[in-house]
């Protein structure tokens, strides 16, 4: 079996989990509420399970299939018997997911033949087995207590196929073996299709007629829910090729003006030619949207495995939680969702962790015992907000304060004038945690701080706001995508960059703005109430600064970029205007680069290098004091 | 000799693309470099420069949506900078899967040179261009100096980028 082949089936095997994830979830809302799972969704999960475990067996990966033929014995018994239904079964099932996961994830990063590699799954699985073993122990025993004609000898094979099935894990022979079919026919089925090899299974199921339309029915049952929940049509797509595409289509958007309005017709009356190319131009802005689109997919995904972890996490901290979920198919680039799920994760944590009550305290705090948690996606412009909003007990001002203090990172005297927004963020410090101790699930030292880093190296910003005694929010904002951005298209000599417009504040004619030399390659303007810091590309990039000898800078303009609150003006020949900017990556041969953040081919068909405004205010604003 | 040579020449299977090689010249030298490695051939087009990084590493340009980094092979040869005219030629190769325009005086042709013609070069000092060259092959009267093109691109050029004020 080629390892390639492995990978891409663990791949979808960890999509199957997933969904086998989001089920169980519900299956756990209706065993909480004392309602019985619908037969629906056990079905689902059966098919899953089903699904993991036939394909497992494909690749020989054995474990997974145990697991997986464990889980769906369990499944099944409750689908014929769902009054068995409870806690203990959803922890079982919960439980078998995980070690699932493990196994397929084990065997992602280390191929080790498909077995157990930890006692705790091989101890799980006979847990497992044994409480299937139970269940239909009790069940038959209470039959046989209503049924006095069944004769022990035919039980004791029954009982016994059953056990050896189990550890066998011979998948082909489950359905039939959990078939609740009366005892004398089950009895004789088993000796016959033990005696039998495979293919005589289609005689056999003409011989006895009754069994085989039950079993039949129960495969077309099988093959009926496989098909139906086609809800939408996934197919996989190496990025290259998405990339590559991208790349054309780019290209065709470039020609078709250099096309439609070539020099050589521009002078001709042409209307039906016109015509066309106005309905072409239209075709290749299509194309283009559609294009675009394909990179970005519902945040739902991501948002769908927090329900798991707010269960876990208020399972841990003995809390009430209720996680109410929106805007989950508001799209974002797939690429972008992959990292936010490290911050959703610890904000969600955090706030169950710190920010909820306990129900106790929630009652003296005249709320409901069940805390809330609302997790809401939507698209604002060509950013995307995510916003986690908890009605716990809100930041404490006095106790950041005073970590903030302790820490040295503000004085005691100054603490009475920052504003709220501003105490909040200390939160983001490395190293600040206001957690009274260390548990399970935070004060580990990996803060706030991190999730800003990620955020950040996405281009977004995370803001916190608190209202004490009624909850905390926080506010992600992340761009649509990355690979497109809105720039700013500037010129210096002959050379086009382009400015992020998330990072440019304002653009101004430098015309009779004093400037202040305070050294060489140290040049200053005064901007608003402040002196800002300005230089030229040549500065940035370690030469020396055109602004030394160069006078005559009238003609030239001035882009104030921010960044983290720091300003700095950068001093352009002309600027062409705002584009949508589809962003390249520069060749690995040009080592060593700071300050660029990648490359685009601009309308006029020259490569343009887009600024990383944020790298360049560091750099320079850490090197210069002004 | 020419198992040496065997040795060197790791993917020898292209057996059509056997002994030829792109000659071009810089400064009335004559130099050519195997044609496996050659992708395209272009004329030069605008150029972006890329502040900040080594002197012969001349920017980027767009070839059909691609980014391709260029560099000039006079400078990388410290033979000192001309001005790029019309017949100025790109040669698109790629290296180690590394797409890299390189930037030429002019191409001449392909040629053919068996290997029984190729003497690997002398090492007399180690200076700085001698890096590149690897042997001399005989054509006709004349002789083409073989370059590696991989060495254009080794990790002693970290250092020199490195240095640059700024990085």
């Amino acid at each position: 079996m080629e390892r390639d082949d492995v990978l891409e089936y663990l791949l979808e095997a960890r999509e199957t989990l997933e969904n086998i994830e989001k089920d169980l979830l519900q299956f756990e809302k209706s065993t909480l509420d004392g309602s019985l799972v619908e037969r629906d969704l056990l079905d689902t999960l059966f098919r899953h399970f089903h699904t993991i475990k036939g394909s497992s067996g494909f690749f020989g990966l054995s474990a997974i299939v145990k697991m997986a033929h464990a889980a769906e014995n369990l499944l099944d018994y409750l689908r014929n018997h769902p009054e068995a239904q409870d806690e203990d079964t959803l922890e079982l099932l919960i439980t078998a997911l995980d070690h699932l996961n493990e196994l397929v994830e084990h065997e992602e990063s280390s191929p080790s033949g498909g077995d157990f590699y930890k006692e705790e799954q091989t101890q799980f699985l006979k847990k497992l087995n044994e409480k299937n073993d139970l269940i239909r122990l009790k069940q038959i025993q209470t039959e046989e207590f209503a049924e006095p004609k069944q004769e022990e000898s035919e039980f004791g094979l029954f009982s016994e196929t059953k056990l050896s099935e189990n550890s066998n894990e011979e998948f082909g022979l489950f359905l039939e073996s959990s078939d609740p079919n009366p005892k004398e026919e089950f009895g004789l089925f088993t000796n016959d299709s033990e005696q039998a090899p495979k293919e005589e299974f289609g005689l056999f199921a003409k011989k006895e007629e009754t069994l085989g339309k039950e079993s039949l029915q129960k495969t077309e049952e099988i093959l009926k829910t496989e098909k139906k929940p086609v809800i939408k049509k996934d197919i996989r797509i190496d990025t290259d090729k998405l990339d590559s595409l991208l790349d054309i289509v780019g290209e065709i958007v470039i020609t078709e003006p250099m096309v439609t309005d070539h020099p050589d017709i521009t002078k001709l009356k042409l209307e039906n030619f016109q015509k066309t190319a106005l309905q072409l131009k239209k075709l290749i802005r299509n194309l283009q949207e559609i294009t675009l689109s394909l990179r970005m997919v519902p945040i739902a995904g991501i948002f769908t495995r927090m329900e798991r972890l707010v269960r876990d996490t208020a399972k841990k901290t003995g809390k009430q939680v209720l996680l109410s979920i929106s805007g989950e198919d508001t799209e974002i680039d797939k690429s972008i969702i992959e990292e936010m799920y490290d911050p959703l994760v610890h904000i969600i944590r955090n706030a169950i962790d710190h920010g909820l009550e306990t129900p106790q305290e929630r009652k003296e705090a005249g709320k409901q015992p069940q805390g809330t948690i609302q997790l809401t996606a939507n698209q604002s412009g060509k950013e995307v907000w995510i916003e986690v909003r908890d009605d716990g007990k809100g930041l404490s001002r006095e106790k950041i304060l005073n970590k903030a203090v302790s820490l040295g990172l503000i004085h005691q005297s100054e603490t009475e004038n920052l504003e709220d927004k501003d105490v909040w963020e200390f939160l983001f410090h490395p190293g600040f945690s206001t957690a009274n101790q260390v548990t399970d699930l935070s004060g580990r030292g990996v803060g706030l701080d991190v999730v800003r880093k990620n955020v950040t190296t996405l281009k977004g910003f995370v803001d916190v706001f608190s209202n004490y005694g009624y909850g905390t929010t926080f506010l992600i904002r992340v761009p649509l995508t990355l690979a497109i951005i809105e720039g700013l298209v500037v010129r210096k000599s002959d050379t086009y960059f382009i400015l992020p417009s998330i990072d440019v504040k304002e653009s101004m004619y430098l015309s009779n703005e004093p400037i202040n030399e305070l050294y060489k390659n140290n040049h200053s303007i005064q901007y608003r109430t402040n002196q800002i810091s300005i230089v030229d590309i040549n500065l940035l990039f370690g030469k020396d600064s055109e602004l030394n000898d160069q006078r005559s800078l009238k003609e030239k303009y001035l882009i104030v970029t921010e960044s983290h609150e720091k300003q700095m003006g950068i001093v352009f020949d002309e600027i062409l205007g705002n584009q949508s900017i589809v962003i390249k990556p520069i060749s690995p041969i040009f080592k060593n680069i700071n300050g660029l953040a990648g490359c685009t081919i601009l309308g006029n068909g020259h490569a343009g290098l887009i600024l990383d405004v944020r790298k360049l205010i560091s750099n320079h604003l850490s090197s210069v004091t002004i | 000799m020419s198992q040496q040579l065997k040795s060197w020449d790791m993917d020898a299977d292209e057996d059509t693309m056997k002994d030829l090689y792109l000659c071009f010249s810089l400064e009335n030298r004559d130099y050519a470099f195997e044609v496996r490695h050659l992708t395209e051939i272009l004329a030069l087009p605008a150029i972006t420069t890329i502040p900040g990084t080594a002197p012969f590493l001349k920017g980027v340009i767009n070839i059909r949506g691609k980014i391709i980094p260029v560099m000039d092979v006079r400078m990388r040869f410290d033979i000192p900078f001309k001005p790029y005219h019309e017949r100025t030629c790109v040669l698109l190769v790629e290296l180690d899967g590394l797409p890299l325009g390189l930037i030429v005086d002019t191409v001449n042709d392909v040629l053919r040179i068996p290997s029984e013609n190729i003497d690997l070069a002398p090492k007399i000092g180690e200076s700085k261009s001698s890096r590149f060259i690897y042997a001399t092959g005989r054509v006709g009267d004349s002789v083409k100096i073989l370059i590696n093109l991989q060495r254009l691109l080794t990790e002693e050029e970290t250092v020199l980028i490195k240095d640059i004020p700024g990085n």
